[in-house]
């Protein structure tokens, strides 16, 4: 019972489902079933959830490309045209003598023109690392927010602790570790693609709930055996903390 | 047994070769990249001179305590180890960048030395690698080619951590530990808050190991009062202005304020007051951790960072997650616990400043991260991939020297030559063909002129002790309003005012927007001079008036 109701919590109970909620309700409802789907494959592991985990997890990130902006890793505008055109002039000649012959380094034009490999690698990067920032999800992208995309509240930061620990926990669990390789498709996917959606990067969201979901577990059997009134004090003292801190996520997004 | 017998001879081989290696990437060219000389590398380059010539600073205060310089009351120990340094040097760009240098050098022996204090890993060959990832980190070689103090910081506290370390071992080295964590705090500001936390935090790891017979030794209880001892003249500015004053400024007080305004019609005000700063220094401390900021961007600060050059390689990030995994793992084993409390300490300092990633600030967190790295390094190669990872990563290291190369000497002085006061160079060049006439360098844009003047016209320290307000020794602690006006040799520092200036004889000296093209021809003034950076850029404009 205890289960359920922390799931319901953890799965409702955050900005970021209410947001994608808000703009698209069957977006929202494929995000809940994968949600749902991939806490079902930790906690209870059978192969018909795991089908139902991929079809939906597949679906989310479906929803999730479609919802992206996606642009050429190596298209240039006219600023990226003026720092090329730029950084050509600033190398210096290079060359090297061999056998009384000399004998140039086009380095200029390999690193600077040649395939545009040093702009694709720099987006690739970018588009990874948005991903992989922990600000991202619990802070809003604060205080490094992203210049051109739209920043919103997903979780309460009182939730990264938990969200550490559960994460920590499920990767410790070699059955369970299989289950969280899933999420470097879509890493990969939209590593290549890039981030600029509206909904964020839903299709990480189920990871982040189950690994809260795992930390707030673990937090409630580790004060299991504490005294009653010790443990009915720390649990109401973090409901009244988490209670403010929701507030304060609420207010910063819509006030 | 001594060190050298200690060290298998293949291993001091390689260890030398990559010392000589850091020594390469730290002092080549060290003079001349990063081009231009920057206003906190004048302050103390010159304020040292100063000292050797008359064992005063630039105000004529004996030997301060902390440098008043811009009125942000600089610690002194850079600008004192670099007295030795101009001494033999001479006054000179490279030599007030060498302390620096010289420290990212230690750092690289430092850092093997201290993960071999750290038996958290399996491979023996871990504190080479250790070394090496540190020898070529981006983070490290940049504080290192600049006369930045934060990299002495640094090089102080990894002293004091091996020190530490071996204390563990023999309680006699706790003593030089907490001397040399003492001295610390006169090498950086963020130091002062990282000595006061860390010194009890790992007196508290000692105690709860060896309980508290720790305490009751004699040396512990000297070590202590050696620490507090050497604290005394911080004791006594901490009464005085000079010593908030560089805090203050950096303290987010005003996002607070913000924050909990917004909260204030829901919230009590003490209450949103203080969930407004645990969001505030929440955000900020775990963005010193996150992978985006460690391994991707090119900080926000654009004069303590390089084009396109994150702080560590971006491969690493995948070392830096394994090691991550590994050490809350080993959470019980102590010298996790340790480098928990170096991580969290270090942390904390840049974490209470509004900037959204102080690279210079954070520099102490160098060391346990650049651990945590060495140890997902050691997880991969214990994992049996050890080829494919060794094929890997000697890949992905040429292309990130080739990147590192393009960003560091190619992008860098070029694109930042102006971030980082290129100019003045040429700018006292002109000054020394017109020794007859008056030069006026306008100061409503550009930060405080006089420093990069003095310190590249070598005026002597005497004349402009003479020349500054004398009020200022005397209140020197509590005086922090700094006036950029100066007036030295033929040169005026102050705004220019044209309906004024342009009447007397003078060069009027300023960026591209202080004279435009219209008021010259209105009050008459002739473009004599033009200094520009590598990219064609204008730093200064030099206009004759026709009086």
């Amino acid at each position: 019972m205890l289960n359920w109701a922390l799931l319901i919590f953890v799965l409702f109970g955050n900005l970021w489902f209410w947001y994608v909620f808000n703009i698209d309700r069957y977006t929202g409802l494929i995000l809940s079933l994968a949600s749902f789907f991939f806490w079902l494959v930790i906690n209870h592991p059978k192969k018909r959830y795991f089908i139902f985990l991929v079809i939906s997890f597949f679906l989310l990130i479906v929803q999730q490309w479609e919802a992206t902006e996606k642009s050429l890793l190596n298209f240039r505008d006219n600023d990226d045209i003026r720092i090329q055109t730029q950084r050509m002039r600033e190398y210096p000649p290079l060359n090297f003598s061999f056998n009384g012959k000399t004998y140039w380094i086009p380095a200029a034009y390999w690193l600077e023109q040649k395939y545009d490999w040093t702009l694709a690698l720099k987006r690739l990067e970018d588009n990874l690392f948005q991903n992989l920032d922990i600000n991202q999800y619990f802070f809003a992208g604060h205080p490094l927010e992203r210049w051109g995309y739209k920043e919103f509240e997903k979780f309460p930061f009182i939730l990264l602790p938990f969200f550490l620990i559960g994460l920590f926990n499920l990767s410790c669990q070699k059955l369970i570790n299989r289950n969280l390789l899933l999420f470097l498709i879509p890493l990969f996917i939209f590593t290549y693609t890039g981030n600029k959606n509206v909904y964020g990067p839903i299709s990480f969201y189920p990871l982040f709930m189950v690994s809260i979901y795992q930390g707030v577990i673990l937090l409630l059997k580790s004060v299991k055996n504490f005294r009653p009134r010790i443990k009915y004090l720390i649990l109401l003292l973090l409901f009244f903390i988490g209670s403010l801190i929701f507030i304060q996520s609420i207010i910063y997004e819509f006030f | 047994m001594s060190f050298f017998k200690a060290l298998k001879k293949f291993e001091l081989f390689f260890l030398i070769l990559i010392i000589n290696l850091g020594i390469f990437l730290r002092f080549y060219n060290l003079s001349t990249i990063p081009l231009g000389l920057y206003t906190d590398e004048a302050l103390f380059g010159y304020n040292a001179y100063s000292i050797l010539q008359t064992g005063k600073d630039e105000y004529g205060k004996p030997f301060p305590v902390f440098f008043r310089s811009l009125g942000d009351y600089q610690m002194p120990l850079y600008s004192y180890l670099s007295v030795p340094v101009i001494y033999f040097f001479g006054l000179s760009i490279f030599s007030a960048r060498v302390v620096a240098a010289i420290s990212g050098v230690l750092g690289i022996l430092l850092i093997y030395l201290i993960l071999k204090q750290l038996p958290i890993y399996k491979n023996k060959k871990i504190p080479l690698i250790g070394a090496f990832l540190f020898a070529i980190t981006p983070w490290s070689i940049y504080f290192s080619r600049a006369g930045f103090e934060t990299n002495l910081g640094l090089c102080m506290l990894m002293v004091a951590v091996y020190l530490f370390l071996l204390a563990k071992k023999s309680l006699f080295f706790f003593l030089p530990a907490c001397i040399i964590l003492s001295l610390s705090t006169y090498s950086y500001s963020a130091e002062r808050l990282i000595a006061y936390l860390l010194l009890p935090l790992l007196v508290t790891l000692f105690i709860s190991r060896e309980k508290f017979k720790f305490l009751k030794q004699k040396i512990t209880l000297c070590s202590i009062f050696i620490f507090i001892l050497i604290q005394i003249p911080n004791f006594y500015i901490s009464a005085t202005p000079a010593f908030k004053v560089r805090p203050m400024a950096l303290f987010y007080k005003q996002a607070i304020d913000n924050q909990a305004e917004k909260m204030s019609g829901f919230i009590l005000k003490p209450v949103s007051v203080t969930l407004a700063f645990v969001r505030e220094f929440s955000s900020q401390f775990s963005a010193y951790f996150s992978p985006r900021n460690l391994f991707f961007n090119d900080t926000s600060e654009r004069d303590r960072s390089m084009p396109e050059q994150p702080l560590f390689f971006f491969w690493l990030v995948i070392p830096y997650l394994v090691g991550s995994m590994s050490i809350f793992k080993n959470w019980r084993n102590c010298h996790i616990q340790f480098l928990f409390i170096l991580m969290f300490v270090f942390a904390v300092v840049p974490s209470l400043t509004k900037d959204p990633f102080a690279s210079s600030r954070a520099l102490p967190l160098l060391l346990p991260l650049s651990i945590v790295i060495t140890i997902g390094v050691d997880k991969l190669i214990s994992s049996g991939y050890r080829k494919i990872i060794f094929m890997f990563s000697t890949v992905l290291l040429i292309i990130s020297a080739v990147l590192f190369w393009r960003s560091y000497f190619i992008l860098y002085p070029n694109e930042r030559a102006k971030i980082h006061q290129y100019g003045y160079g040429q700018l006292v060049e002109e000054i020394k063909k017109r020794p007859d006439d008056k030069f006026i360098i306008d100061q409503s844009r550009l930060k405080p002129s006089y420093i990069e003047l003095v310190f590249l016209m070598k005026y002597p320290p005497k004349l402009l002790q003479q020349q500054v307000d004398q009020s200022i020794k005397e209140n020197y602690y509590t005086n922090i309003n700094f006036n950029p006006e100066y007036r030295f040799a033929n040169v005026e520092t102050r705004n220019i005012q044209l309906g004024i200036d342009s009447f007397t004889k003078a060069v009027l000296v300023g960026d591209e927007y202080a004279i435009s093209p219209e008021q010259a021809a209105r009050h008459k003034l002739t473009k004599i001079f033009e200094i520009k950076d590598p990219i064609g850029n204008i730093i200064f404009q030099g206009y004759e008036t026709s009086r």
